[in-house]
């Protein structure tokens, strides 16, 4: 066995660049499939870990209409929120609904100096968010009544966002230094620390994480409007939550004038919609990932017919020396196995460092899989045998004498 | 019992066609362990048509082709090479080395194929020196003169140790001073006891024979 590999290396040298042009299809469909997994799987865990994080007692209300059935009307997404200050106090009003509160999306890039924090969340938010979204404050505090009652100046940082502003700088000496936020000066008043270890084997952030918060009235002056993006509460207890839900409806749709321009979602909702969105991702590009494999896999089979018939003096010397068929449709067939794990090899290293560079520089979270190194190695080395069976067949079944004396 | 005993054995090419051609006509053979045999005739007469059903490369259409007490015209097909890898040493008018191997590799090469023989380096470096190629052990084909190369091959046909030598013209490509250099190695190995069933067209190498046969039109006499 040991013996056909080196004799496949060897062939496989002999046409260096033909080889690598052949692998072609098989590393760029390798390499979606376990870039696809891993982006996958990254956001799937730590947002699934972030969801449930909320407990299973939070009730979310979004702006726009989704249907369960139909999945989500991206027009009810995009244009300005339904949700308003009036809403949050209906849904204060209403009893067994405890740490109420919402958040505002602001437009705008915080800076100290020439140091921006790219790709900052910022938002406006009430006292309630940091038990809510359990991030909690490590150094300094949250926001309090007198900030939100003064529009007050303050920010409050979370880790990411800290070192793309203060890189390096302890956080305790973070605290009471001024950030620029759209024109205004904000003094920091609290540094949310990283939570815990992510269970990505590469390490990584979160997706809800680089998280800055201003107060509330702060984000209504800057924003021009008092609607809200997102409105968070929690039902006391568990068994409350269906029934809340419908008494949060109705109190909305009265507020809306009969309309429901608003969706409530519970944790196990936005699970299911998240996983959905994910799913329908993953089959797209799966199914390119597939076809691209399939293209691999008939350039493999292609060349290697080149390959069969350019060597056919080769199968006719083995075979007179006492080669059998099987002995020939192995070696063939470990050849064109061995393009395509090489091309499967290459593809996976390629994911590698692509994964890492989209955690580092997107902050978009990866996790490379014992799973999906298996199926690389697997996808490869499959492509590589069901398309090298019809070369390798018609290597071994040729006639000694015939190719012999083949020129 | 003989080595090897061909009775009555016709090749017929093209079978049920217009162009039908039968290159045996009713072969009868009888080799023993030892022997030296010459073949002489025209081109197109047979003479490699009957070394490939002699080594097992091609099967008759008719008669028997008994190897060591084996019918071989009765034997599964895919025992053939195991037979063959056994018994016969090919030794090729064109050398038919693997021109991206070099001499070492060419000469172990079969022996990927006999798994209880593998690994016997010392053997296949034994037979380079023994014709007289360790200085070129490294060389690949396209380095080595054609006499060279005819000794790799007979190195390799050597290595699994069979008691038959089938050798195609094997100087058909040389000149007479590395013919007559592949001719003594020939000699030398029949006097080790093996049987040397030679094809040739040169009545100087015919010389080196002990039994000597003519083909015409696919029919084989002894002198
Ligand atoms: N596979 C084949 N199909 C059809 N005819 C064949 C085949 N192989 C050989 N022949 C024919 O059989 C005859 C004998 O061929 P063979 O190769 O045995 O001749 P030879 O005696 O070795 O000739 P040379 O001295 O030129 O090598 C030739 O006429 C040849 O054309
Ligand atoms: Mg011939």
């Amino acid at each position: 066995m040991f013996q056909y590999v080196l004799l496949s290396i060897n062939s496989l040298r002999a046409n260096k660049f033909r080889t690598f042009l052949t692998m072609l299809g098989i590393i760029i469909g390798v390499f979606s499939v376990i870039t696809l997994m891993a982006i996958g799987e990254g956001v799937r865990s730590e947002v699934g870990s972030q969801i449930e994080g909320f407990g299973s007692n939070l009730i979310m209300a979004i702006p726009g209409k989704i249907d369960a059935e139909e999945g989500i009307n991206p027009a009810s997404m995009a244009g300005q929120s339904t949700l308003t200050l009036k809403d949050l106090e209906s849904m204060r009003d209403i009893d067994d609904l405890i740490e109420t509160d919402a958040i505002t999306i602001v437009n705008g890039v915080a800076a100290v100096g020439d140091k921006q924090s790219i790709g900052s969340f910022v938002v406006g938010a009430g006292l309630y968010l940091e038990n809510l979204m359990d991030k909690h404050v490590e150094y300094g505090r949250w926001l309090t009544q007198k900030d939100l009652d003064d529009h007050a100046n303050v920010i409050v940082l979370d880790y990411v966002a800290k070192e793309n502003l203060f890189p390096g700088e302890e956080a305790v000496s973070v605290l009471g230094k001024k950030v620029n936020l759209v024109n205004k000066e904000l003094e920091v008043i609290g540094i949310i620390e990283q939570q815990e270890e992510t269970d990505s084997i590469f390490g990584g952030s979160s997706p809800l994480d680089n998280l800055i918060i201003i107060p509330n009235t702060l984000s209504f002056d800057i924003n021009g409007n008092e609607l809200l993006h997102r409105i968070f509460t929690r039902a006391s207890e568990s068994s409350l939550v269906d029934e809340k839900i419908e008494e949060i409806k109705s109190a909305l749709i009265e507020n809306h004038d009969g309309l429901e321009d608003f969706s409530l979602l519970t944790q196990e909702d936005m699970l299911n919609l998240f996983n959905d969105v994910l799913a329908i991702i993953t089959s797209a590009i799966g199914g390119i990932a597939a076809i691209s494999l399939i293209v691999g896999g008939i350039g493999i089979m292609n060349i290697m017919m080149v390959t069969v018939t350019e060597r056919t003096k080769e199968i006719g010397i083995r075979k007179a020396v006492g080669a059998t068929d099987a002995n020939i449709l192995l070696q063939f067939l470990i050849e064109s196995s061995l393009l395509s794990l090489i091309g499967g090899l290459i593809g996976f290293i390629l994911s590698y460092a692509v994964s890492i560079i989209i955690d580092l520089k997107f902050g978009i979270p990866t996790a490379i899989t014992l799973e999906a190194i298996l199926l690389a190695a697997g996808i490869s080395i499959g492509v590589g045998i069901i398309f090298g069976i019809a070369p390798a067949t018609k290597a071994a079944r040729k006639n000694p004498i015939e190719a012999l004396r083949y020129e | 019992m003989h080595q090897i005993e061909l009775r009555n054995v016709n090749r017929v090419f093209n079978k049920n066609t217009d162009n039908t051609f039968q290159a045996l006509k009713g072969i009868n053979m009888i080799v023993e362990p030892g022997d030296f045999i010459s073949i002489m005739g025209p081109s197109g007469s047979g003479k490699s048509t009957l070394m490939n059903i002699i080594g097992m490369l091609d099967v008759a259409d008719s008669g028997s082709y008994w190897l060591k007490e084996v019918d071989i015209t009765k034997t599964e097909k895919s025992e053939l090479p195991m037979m063959r890898r056994q018994e016969i040493g090919f030794v090729f008018q064109t050398f038919n080395l693997l021109n991206r191997l070099s001499v070492y590799e060419n000469v172990r090469m079969p022996l990927i194929y006999s798994k209880k023989k593998y690994g016997k380096r010392s053997k296949v470096d034994e037979l380079i020196k023994m014709v007289n190629l360790g200085h070129r052990r490294n060389y690949l084909p396209v380095n080595l003169s054609g006499g060279e190369k005819q000794r790799v091959a007979i190195a390799r046909a050597l290595v699994n140790d069979p008691r038959i030598i089938v050798a195609d013209e094997p100087t058909g490509n040389l000149d007479t001073k590395s013919g007559s250099e592949i001719m003594k190695s020939l000699v030398d190995l029949n006097k080790e006891g093996r049987t040397i069933i030679l094809v040739t067209h040169d009545p100087q190498i015919d010389k080196y024979a002990k039994r000597h046969f003519k083909m015409v039109d696919g029919i084989l006499t002894e002198d």
